[in-house]
């Protein structure tokens, strides 16, 4: 049971690709900094349809860093947008926490 | 809980230092305990007393200064990966016959047995990139 | 303490200092005597490339430094089969003592660690 942090944008580097690659279904995904740009890529989009494969539990977004690329309007549901003390509690739900950058 | 933080990139040309110093506040006010926060590659450079940022910006130096100081936090450089991109305490400084050195408490130079002992004390090791 | 630690490399030799920062963190686990497992991710295959030669770039040679890990008892190296594959490799192209993996493999190792650590 994993959180993975996404630290890049999945436009310019491959830390979301290799994240997902090693994904395990009771895993979860944390975007965070350039990683909030995943909402609009395919490979993150890919995931949330119904016929995936490797599905993580759930998808979260820090909001701080969504909204401050002026993304608010972009993300929707099943991305959950979450505070940095909740970010914090969902370190310290999961037993690895892995970053990719 | 437990907590330690791995820092990598430099202040200012990445946002991974300001991530950090967010999380860590958040953690001390969600009430868990940060053993420590390990500064490697180019992350040693938040340690440097000289930065000068304009006034309107952070001050990351300043930010751990205070934050170690008012919470007793254990801010470890890794002293190979500071060395080498000029990052010295008064003790380095004078061991390699430099003229100047630019950090100093709260940051400690140390090796990278203190990531490993903070990886095996430590409930969680965030990584900020 | 004595910890099963799964350390993460991903990032190429050379290009950055990721890859020797992340063998030097390697190399003074081992020295406290962790139980340390090693998957080469991603780009982080090239540095298992054969015949590297560091000399002529200033660098030291990545593989070579590699190479000393069964010394220090660091003898579970691992890629995943696809990394290869996209990378039209194959196991002779790498250094001696690496394994290939499948994902659900990965999955068992995974499993088995007190703490993960990426470089």
């Amino acid at each position: 049971m994993t959180l993975h942090l996404i630290q890049r944008s999945p436009f310019t580097h491959q830390a979301l690709s290799n994240c997902l690659k090693t994904l395990m279904p009771e895993d979860s995904i944390l975007l965070m900094e350039d990683g909030v740009y995943s909402i609009q890529h395919p490979l993150l989009q890919d995931i949330l349809t119904p016929a995936a494969q490797a599905k993580p539990t759930s998808i979260y977004a820090l909001i701080d860093d969504v909204n401050a690329r002026g993304l608010e309007a972009f993300n929707h549901t099943p991305i959950l947008n979450i505070s940095m003390a909740e970010f914090v509690e969902q370190c310290a739900q999961h037993k690895h926490v892995i970053s990719w950058y | 809980m437990k907590f330690s933080l791995l820092v990598l990139s430099s202040p200012y040309s990445r946002q991974a230092s300001e991530s950090a110093l967010r999380f860590a506040k958040s953690c001390i006010d969600n009430g868990h305990t940060l053993y420590r926060i390990f500064f490697y590659q180019d992350g040693v450079q938040n340690a440097s007393q000289l930065q000068t940022p304009a006034q309107d910006e952070l001050n990351l130096h300043k930010e751990w200064q205070s934050l170690a100081e008012n919470h007793d936090l254990d801010l470890v450089v890794c002293i190979a990966a500071a060395l080498k991109r000029g990052v010295l305490n008064k003790e380095e400084a004078d061991r390699y016959d430099q003229a100047a050195f630019n950090t100093d408490a709260p940051f400690e130079l140390s090796g990278l047995g203190q990531l490993l002992d903070a990886q095996l004390q430590s409930d969680r090791l965030i990584t900020f990139a | 303490m004595k910890k099963k630690i799964l350390v993460l490399m991903r990032q190429a030799p050379y290009g950055s200092s990721l890859a020797r920062d992340g063998l030097d963190y390697i190399l003074t686990s081992a020295a406290y005597d962790q139980d340390i497992t090693i998957l080469f991710l991603g780009d982080g295959v090239w540095q298992l490339l054969k015949q590297q030669n560091g000399k002529s770039i200033y660098a030291k040679t990545h593989s070579a430094s590699l190479e000393v890990l069964p010394m220090y008892d660091i003898e579970s190296l691992y890629v995943l089969s696809d990394d290869l594959e996209d990378r039209q490799l194959s196991l002779n192209d790498l250094i001696p003592g690496v394994e290939i993996i499948e994902k659900d493999e990965f999955h068992q190792i995974m499993n088995t660690q007190d703490s993960v650590i990426g470089f």
